[in-house]
């Protein structure tokens, strides 16, 4: 080969060496441009993470900033140093490649001719000296590769350890960002606590003093209570917070109402006890505190009418009755009386009048009675009048329109002359002689036993026992002889009114010791079924021509009388004789004591109604309707278990939104369910302390779940 | 399925039976309209008793003033409570009459208020349909008692059901006569029975 | 000589591989380990990880045969499960119970026996979880588990109940909206996830005017269910709650059958049944032939409710009765009277898909009139507990979660699911083609060579 074609060999490999360092000087540039530009991006957006979260910023960003922040940022700042490189950087010509050839290679400085001259005759001197570096070329197709990579790497470490190290920092700034709380998050969890807060301020919030001066009618003293989460009062009691500090920029609410917080020495709320359960809300800045208020109400006075002692029937329209009353209540008493509605009909009208009578004034006390002794002359009641009377008794309470406390209610009827013939009055109750009943039983068993041993005793013994068994049965002649008047007189004590020009008729009169039944003086009659004589001296026969009045008391009559016959046969000893008449009188009292309560008057027989004839007779047909479903009951307890839930898991996101949540809770829970209250007091409790709340609201949920378990696995997969 | 068994309440205070004809009335009239099973005579329960809670529908009336003592104020509580209908009619047809001020006062103490009723309410079509409400009765348009026409009924309302119906209008006077004597009538004015028996029965 | 030197170690790589190659396509004559495992007295360990592991890695090993004294632990058994999945045979049996005539059935119940005597009976715990078909929701959880056995019902948010089991099994009854309960016992645990109720359907009652029909719509109703019914005032003149339609699972949960009146529908109501719906009838339904087919028994004769009983905690003996008698084959017996003779008074069966629960109490209104206080919600709940017992319920999808392997809650089922039940004699496993791996060393030794005549060769730039 000529040295020109040598020359021009070499002169091409040495142009395709060239060009590859040339391309390989070009590619370490654009990777060291893409280098510094992730690296740019990588640190950028570190140092924006860091920086959300401190509290530099003088508001809190928003989402839209965080974002923007986060990653637009970085990623425009890596675009931008990449732009700037590629605009800033020279090109790598063939002319620059082998520029930076000569100065590794000094001996190889005509490649640069070379390069720069494309080709074309060349001087000899040249030639050799390209011939020469075509050798060298020959020799060394391209520089060495440690000089290529040792400039690439030299192009390339710093930008690449920089991003080695910010991808080694992007974990450790992500842990810190998961683990730092929001600043807002963080303060309400203090705050939720009233622990202090951050910056050291003093916590106005701790230690409040709460004074609770209860309403002035009920007279009861004031109380002071340190430091509680829970007042309980009668309503209408005013609560008075304080606290240490001043008031300014404290505020408070009472549910959806604004309080006013006053003082400069020391802060302070007043709220009137309301009728529901409620918080009082006390908020200084961030932190805040609940005062919850459990009203207890003032009761009605509890009332008791003792005389009259139940239903009366009166045949005279003169007299008075006694009536008596006690009363009691949890604060006070202020009066007691006696209302009295007197009805009148005539026909079909029926007129009212309305009075109280016999009113004590009270002053205060918590127990009290009073007596009245009305007369009916003084009323002008007439035969046909019916007068209902009840006790009333109002408590303290200032309010005027505010519920007396009544008793029950007792209904005394005259009867008209026109009933007396007919059974027309109504029946007293079954009167209380059920220990009667026994203790007559048990005299009559005793006496029977006496009976079977008198062939086996003394004399004396027999009549010493016969006479305690007389003294018993006297006992028992005399409570049913006091029943008898007492529906008849309302009077307890009758035995003296048992003779005749006594001055006092009730419709009876004593015959040797037995009372029997007279009619007003015209005569006396002997007891039912006996032979009656009427005025025109014809015998009546009529069943029913007795007193109205005695006939109620017919059972009774019969069982006071054979008891005179049993008391007069034992007082003699003669048991024997005794035991009938002790028997009649069982029978009697039993008699007494089944009767029903009936009212006669103007009784209609009672109407039986043909079905089959009149069965869809109607010349009228109703219409299809639709009926509405009922509503269903929610569960106050399903509603409850909710909000435990979501007020649950509040906790870990907003702890003082959890807290209010709960606080109204509990207050809800107060009415209906006190076990869900008392744990969610346990909750809050532990939640102000800033224990672990975890505990006491699994009670809480415990306590509202309420499993039902059972034994055994159920045949039925409902058990 | 037992039959439907018309009920008067028996209290203490007052003329409880001052309508003994209404009952067979009534039976009379669902018979006649409806094929439901009723029994052909009405009962009488008192009021003092738990007998009372066997009787979902209750009729109660008089003149006299009413004064439920603690049993009976016991047996109303839980008797609408449990949802029982008390129907009480104002034998006086006077709301200055002591039945009125003391029945509407005992029921508010032991039940709750007595709200007027809507004349639009489902008891006015739930078998007849009575347009204005109420049907007037002849005392209220002669001019007895208070000489008042009553526009609508009174009721305490529980869960959205009737708990208790009051009516002024004097219905003990209108529906209280034989049966027999609807063959007179052109219009029969115990309709409004069989609206109330139903609307008992199903709602 | 350098290239003497790298010649060699060609020839040596080369040598090496071969090896490794004869090896693995003709394996060493099979030698059979049997072991002792879990000696407790020698080892100290129950077939501990080391010692399968040990086993493992034994050469020349072509089959693990185990005797055991103890069920072994869950790692150990994974372990063996692996083995047998990579092809090895796991033989196992219980030591000391080997005998030539003992059968592999009667050496499982010795295994399982001394298991049970051992742990079994304190870790087995079975459990289902039901939802509650409910307008409020809730679960029904069963439970089988030994006696004496103390367990603890948690879900998501943490502990619910403990209850001691006393009759080989306990259930609770939980309201609420949790959707995985898990059981323990002090040393197993069990758990259900994804309980869901089906969408709440209606209820159709077929009843007569009257206070019962009344009070039952009052008590669904108010319970949250809606009900739709149909009554006849009149010829002609009905009222109407919701709106009738016509029978189908899609639609209704279940059908109240009162009395007479659902006779008409009795085929509509029969082909409901079973079709997965539920049925509840009473005597005035059950009578006649009209659900001869699908109810539970006959109806007795009447007996008039106990007085007094409506106030005592047990309410539903005041309430008239006609027993169930004569009971299917298939019926349950669900509740008794206290009365003589203990009449039935509530019996289910199920009937094609679907389920039919009949009760012989009549007049259920008076228990809510006249019963005792909360007579009114126990009244409501009762007839809540009984549509529950028969309404239909869409199955429940098998949970993705599902896991075939019963893992430490029941160990023994695990290890006879890992790798078989037990053997009575261990099989010769001579010549099985499972591949003895070739000794590391073989390996080491070539890539050695390799790595020295590479070097060299760089070294000399001949590359």
């Amino acid at each position: 080969m000529t040295a020109t074609a040598m020359t021009l060999a070499g002169a091409t490999q040495v142009r395709d060496a060239m060009s590859r360092v040339r391309v390989y000087l070009r590619n370490t540039l654009v990777g060291r441009s893409l280098l510094m530009a992730a690296a740019t991006g990588v640190i950028a957006a570190l140092v924006v993470r860091l920086a959300l979260l401190l509290p530099i910023a003088p508001f809190a960003p928003s989402h839209t900033l965080r974002t923007l922040l986060s990653w637009v940022l970085p990623v425009a700042l890596a675009t931008g140093v990449l732009l700037w490189r590629f605009l800033q950087q020279e090109r790598v010509t063939p002319v620059r490649a082998a520029l930076w050839y000569e100065e590794r290679k000094p001996c190889a400085h005509a490649v640069v001719t070379l390069i720069e001259q494309p080709g074309g005759a060349l001087s000899e001197q040249i030639a050799s000296q390209l011939a020469r570096q075509a050798a060298i070329a020959s020799h060394d197709t391209l520089p060495a590769r440690a000089q290529l990579r040792e400039a690439r790497w030299k192009a390339w470490r710093v930008p690449g350890a920089l991003l080695l190290v910010a991808s080694m920092c992007w974990p450790v700034v992500t842990a810190i960002q998961s683990r730092a709380l929001p600043s807002g998050v963080g303060e309400a969890a203090l705050s939720a606590t009233g622990n202090a807060s951050r910056t050291g301020a003093v916590n106005r919030l701790s230690d409040w003093q709460v004074r609770v001066t209860p309403p002035s009618y009920a007279g009861l003293p004031a109380q002071s209570l340190s430091d509680v989460g829970t007042v309980r009062a009668l309503t209408g009691s005013r609560v008075l917070v304080s606290g240490n500090g001043n008031a300014n920029g404290l505020s408070a609410t009472l549910g959806e109402q604004t309080l006013s917080v006053s003082g400069n020495n020391g802060w302070q709320v007043s709220v009137i006890m309301p009728n529901v359960p409620s918080a009082v809300r006390v908020a200084d800045g961030a932190q805040s505190r609940v005062l919850t208020l459990v009203p207890y109400p003032d009761s009605l006075p509890q009332v008791q009418l003792l005389a009259p002692l139940r239903d009366s029937v009166y045949r005279d329209t003169v007299g008075t009755a006694t009536l008596s009353a006690q009363a009691s209540d949890d604060i006070g008493l202020q009066s007691l009386a006696f209302e009295v509605i007197l009805t009148r009909a005539s026909g079909e009208q029926y007129t009212a009048r309305t009075f109280t009578v016999g009113e004590a004034a009270l002053n205060g006390s918590r127990n009290g009675g009073t007596r009245y002794a009305l007369s009916f002359a003084g009323l002008n009641v007439a035969p046909g009048d019916v007068m209902h009377v009840r006790a009333i008794a109002r408590d303290l309470h200032p309010f005027a329109s505010r519920e007396p406390g009544v008793s029950e209610t007792r209904s005394i009827r005259f009867a008209r002359a026109d009933e007396y013939d007919s059974v027309a009055v109504e029946a007293a109750p079954p009167p209380v002689v059920d220990s009667s009943l026994l203790s007559q039983r048990m005299l009559l068993d005793l006496t029977e036993k006496l009976e079977v041993r008198r062939p086996r005793i003394a004399r004396e013994v027999l009549v010493s026992e016969s006479r305690k068994l007389a003294t018993e049965q006297a006992r028992i002649r005399r409570a049913v002889s006091a029943m008898v008047f007492q529906r008849l007189t309302g009077e307890g004590e009758s035995e003296h009114v048992h003779y005749e020009g006594d001055g006092h008729d009730h419709g009876l009169t004593a015959q040797a010791g037995k009372l029997v039944p007279g009619f007003g003086g015209s005569g006396v009659v002997a007891m039912p079924g006996a032979q009656v004589t009427g005025a025109s001296g014809q015998p009546n026969n009529n069943a029913t021509d007795e007193s109205a009045i005695v006939a109620i008391n017919r059972p009774l009559l019969e069982a006071y009388n054979a008891m005179w016959d049993a008391g007069r046969a034992l007082e003699l000893a003669d048991t024997r004789e005794a035991i009938p008449h002790m028997r009649l009188a069982l029978d009697a009292i039993q008699r007494a004591r089944a009767a029903e309560r009936i009212y006669l008057r103007g009784r209609v027989r009672p109407i039986v109604v043909d079905l089959a004839r009149v069965r869809l007779a109607g010349k009228d047909t109703g219409q299809d309707s639709r009926r509405s479903a009922g509503e269903p009951l929610t569960s106050a307890r399903d509603m409850y278990g909710n909000r435990l839930l979501r007020a649950s898991e509040q906790l870990l996101i907003d702890p003082v939104a959890a807290r209010d949540s709960l606080v109204a809770l509990r207050i809800d829970a107060l009415a209906d369910d006190a076990e869900l209250s008392a744990a969610l007091e346990v909750v809050l409790t532990a939640l102000q302390a800033g224990n672990d709340v975890t505990a006491p609201l699994v009670r809480a949920r415990r306590s509202l779940l309420r499993p039902v378990a059972g034994q055994g696995v159920p045949s039925w997969s409902v058990p | 399925m037992s039959a439907f068994v018309f009920a008067t309440a028996q209290y203490e205070s007052g003329d409880w039976d001052s309508a003994p004809s209404l009952a067979g009335n009534v039976i009379d009239t669902i018979a006649r309209y409806t094929s439901l099973e009723v029994a052909p005579q009405g009962a009488m329960v008192s009021l003092s008793s738990n007998d009372a809670l066997r009787y979902p529908l209750l009729f109660l009336t008089g003149h006299l003033p009413v004064r439920f003592t603690a049993q009976e104020g016991r047996v109303l509580k839980r008797y609408v409570e449990r949802g029982g209908l008390l129907f009480i009619d104002d034998h006086n047809h006077d709301i200055d009459g002591a039945f009125h001020k003391t029945a509407t006062e005992e029921i508010s103490r032991l039940i709750g208020p007595l709200q007027p009723l809507p004349n639009t309410h489902a008891l006015y079509s739930s078998f007849f349909k009575f347009e204005d409400g109420p049907p007037t009765t002849s005392h209220e348009l002669n001019g007895w008692g208070d000489n008042l026409v009553h526009e609508q009924l009174l009721a305490v309302t529980r869960n959205d059901r009737i708990g208790v119906l009051y009516s002024n209008k004097d219905y003990s006077s209108e529906w209280n006569f034989h049966p027999d004597n609807k063959r007179f009538m052109g219009v029969d004015p115990t309709r409004f029975a069989v609206n109330i028996v139903v609307y008992a029965l199903t709602r | 000589m350098r290239s003497r030197v790298e010649w060699l170690a060609r020839v040596v790589a080369l040598l090496a591989l071969g090896a490794a190659w004869w090896m693995w396509q003709f394996p060493q004559s099979a030698a059979r380990l049997t072991d002792a495992i879990a000696d407790s007295d020698r080892t100290g360990s129950n077939a501990s990880v080391a010692t399968v592991a040990a086993l493992l890695r034994s050469s020349g090993l072509s089959a693990v045969q185990l005797s055991l004294q103890a069920v072994p632990e869950r790692e150990s058994r994974v372990l063996l499960h692996a083995a047998r999945d990579a092809g090895w045979p796991v033989e196992w049996n219980v030591k000391d119970a080997v005998t030539p005539a003992a059968t592999p059935a009667a050496v499982a119940a010795r295994v399982a026996a001394q298991a049970n005597s051992r742990f079994l009976e304190a870790n087995a715990i079975a459990v289902a979880a039901i939802p509650r078909v409910h307008p409020s929701g809730g679960t029904i959880i069963h439970v089988a588990a030994a006696n004496d056995v103390e367990l603890t019902l948690s879900d998501s948010l943490g502990w619910i109940d403990s209850v001691r089991v006393s009759n080989r099994g306990t259930y609770w009854e939980i309201p609420g909206n949790a959707r995985a309960f898990s059981v323990r016992s002090p040393t197993a645990a069990a758990s259900v996830a994804d309980v869901r109720a089906d969408t709440l359907k209606r209820i159709r009652l077929f009843a007569s005017t009257g206070w019962e029909s009344r009070f039952i719509l009052d008590a669904l109703e108010s319970a949250g269910w809606q009900v739709d019914a149909n009554f006849a005032i009149a010829p002609r003149v009905n009222v109407t709650a919701g709106i009738p339609a016509a029978l189908d699972t899609s639609r209704y949960a279940a059908v109240i059958a009162l009395d007479s009146s659902a006779w008409s529908q009795s085929a509509s109501i029969t082909r409901f049944v079973r079709s997965g719906g539920g049925l509840l009838l009473f005597p005035g339904s059950a009578r006649g032939n009209a659900f001869a087919s699908v109810r539970a028994g006959g109806v007795g004769t009447a007996l008039a409710g106990i007085p007094g009983a409506l106030q005592t905690d047990t309410p539903t003996e005041g309430l008239p009765l006609s027993p169930v008698t004569g009971l299917a084959s298939d019926a349950v017996v669900m509740a008794r009277s206290e009365r003589e003779g203990a009449p039935v008074t509530i019996a289910a069966r199920r009937f094609g898909a679907g389920r039919v629960v009949q009760a012989g109490f009549e007049q259920t209104w008076e228990w809510r009139m006249l019963g005792a206080e909360q007579s009114v919600h126990a009244h409501r709940e009762w007839w809540n507990n009984m549509v529950q017992r028969v309404a239909f319920s869409s199955p429940a999808p098998v949970p993705e979660r599902w896991q075939p392997l019963p893992g430490d809650a029941a160990p023994l089922a695990d290890l006879i699911a890992r790798i078989g039940g037990p053997t009575s004699e261990f099989t010769a496993h001579d010549g099985v083609p499972s591949p003895s791996v070739p000794p590391r060393w073989l390996f080491v030794v070539a890539a050695a060579a390799l790595l020295v005549e590479w070097w060299s060769r760089r070294l000399r730039g001949a590359v």
